[in-house]
């Protein structure tokens, strides 16, 4: 198990984006993905237990390494944001409106929008309904659960939260 | 016999590979990092294989025989700069084999080709990015909520810059009532002296262009109508103005 343990520590530090459990598996050698399973859960704990500056997650079924939320700030420099700057704008856009048509994004946004919903839904931070000739975009759980915000929330302006 | 020279041919064929080259790859790169250009300790595989290909290149130019090996390296090298910069996942973006249900399916198909085939993988974990925060998250409507108005001021700019169209010039003189004037004039004058032509000069109030000007327009407007004709003799010569007499008696008796 301590093997085990140890052989996806490594894989989980060598990837980023993350790993399934069955690629897991199968790297490592292992049928059951179950004994995989044990194995990540196991290591979270251990992380978890020490306060460690790194916590294991599982993110739409990829597992990976994260920094918990208490050192972001810390690391805001050192790393850059998942999301770039023009992708965070629409996001924010969308959420400020609480859910918006594609075209009105996209005439406030310019075309690069589509590029932008296209990674942001792909993410699972939205979500489109066929909306008339549109797609009508609405923010995900997933969106309001990483921003800490409660569910259908409206974000608020700098003004307003000052 | 034969199978002993088969065997010395072999023999030479691998020193010629591994002993008797002059230029191995191993040189090249021993050369790179007894120049300084890299750092054995901290190699930057980028800057490794730029380094390498322009002394491939440079060997080349000078006619020197390349070995295959040095060939192979440089290839290696591009390879792993190009695993480096993501041009896999570039090119695979580009030429989709096949549609793949989602995005998650992908990155696993990715991930098991990886590590059942591919040989040339970076060594070093990847950029890792951090989660952004609410307070980002917040600026960033700020400004999107700001494009608009940037838009507006920029297209302003590109209007404020632009040369205004230039202004229609104002009709200053009312060309019907000098025609008007001229025919009146004419028509005292024919009245007064019961000439049937008059001379141009006699009709114009003073010699300056400009009632010059304001007499022969209207008079070509005149002509024009066919109520006068115009006489020139000469070029520059005399302009005789000659008024259709039946016109002007009708209208003179009428009065």
């Amino acid at each position: 198990m301590e093997d085990i343990k140890a052989k996806i520590e490594a894989i989980l530090f060598c990837l980023p984006q993350g790993i399934s459990t069955r690629a897991l598996a199968q790297k490592l050698d292992l049928g059951s993905a179950g004994k995989v399973k044990a194995a990540i859960n196991s290591l979270q704990k251990e992380y978890e237990q020490r306060n460690a500056g790194l916590v294991i997650v599982e993110e739409a079924g990829f597992w990976k390494f994260k920094v918990p939320d208490e050192f972001l700030n810390l690391i805001k420099e050192a790393a850059e944001p998942e999301f770039e700057k023009a992708v965070l704008e629409t996001l924010a856009y969308i959420a400020y409106r609480r859910g918006s048509r594609q075209c009105d994004v996209v005439r406030v946004r310019s075309n690069k929008a589509y590029n932008h919903i296209k990674e942001l839904r792909e993410k699972g931070f939205l979500t489109a309904e066929k909306s008339g000739l549109s797609k009508f975009l609405r923010p995900t759980k997933k969106f309001y659960e990483y921003f800490k915000l409660k569910p259908g929330q409206k974000l608020k302006l700098p003004d307003e939260v000052n | 016999m034969g199978k002993k020279i088969k065997s010395e041919h072999h023999k030479q064929i691998h020193n010629l590979i591994f002993q008797e080259d002059d230029i191995t790859w191993q040189s090249l790169i021993y050369e790179l990092a007894r120049e300084g250009k890299i750092d054995p300790w901290d190699v930057d595989i980028s800057v490794l294989a730029k380094e390498y290909i322009g002394i491939v290149k440079e060997l080349r130019e000078l006619n020197f025989r390349l070995s295959g090996k040095v060939i192979l390296a440089a290839a290696i090298l591009l390879k792993l700069k190009s695993d480096r910069l993501g041009m896999d996942q570039i090119m695979s973006a580009l030429n989709p084999v096949e549609e793949l249900e989602t995005p998650e399916d992908e990155l696993m198909l990715e991930q098991e080709k990886h590590f059942t085939k591919a040989k040339l993988r970076p060594r070093v974990p990847g950029v890792r990015k951090r989660k952004v925060t609410a307070d980002e998250l917040i600026e960033a409507l700020k400004l999107a909520l700001d494009v608009d108005d940037r838009r507006k001021r920029r297209l302003a700019e590109i209007a404020a810059a632009r040369p205004a169209p230039p202004e229609k010039p104002k009709k200053k003189i009312d060309i019907f009532s000098k025609i008007e004037d001229v025919w009146n004039r004419l028509k005292a004058f024919i009245n007064k002296t019961t000439a049937k032509s008059v001379e141009f000069t006699q009709i114009v109030p003073s010699n300056a262009k400009k009632d010059i000007i304001w007499t022969f327009v209207p008079l070509l407007h005149l002509a024009n109508e066919n109520k006068i004709e115009l006489k020139q003799d000469d070029a520059f010569g005399k302009i005789l103005v000659v008024v259709k007499e039946k016109d002007l008696h009708s209208k003179l008796k009428r009065e």
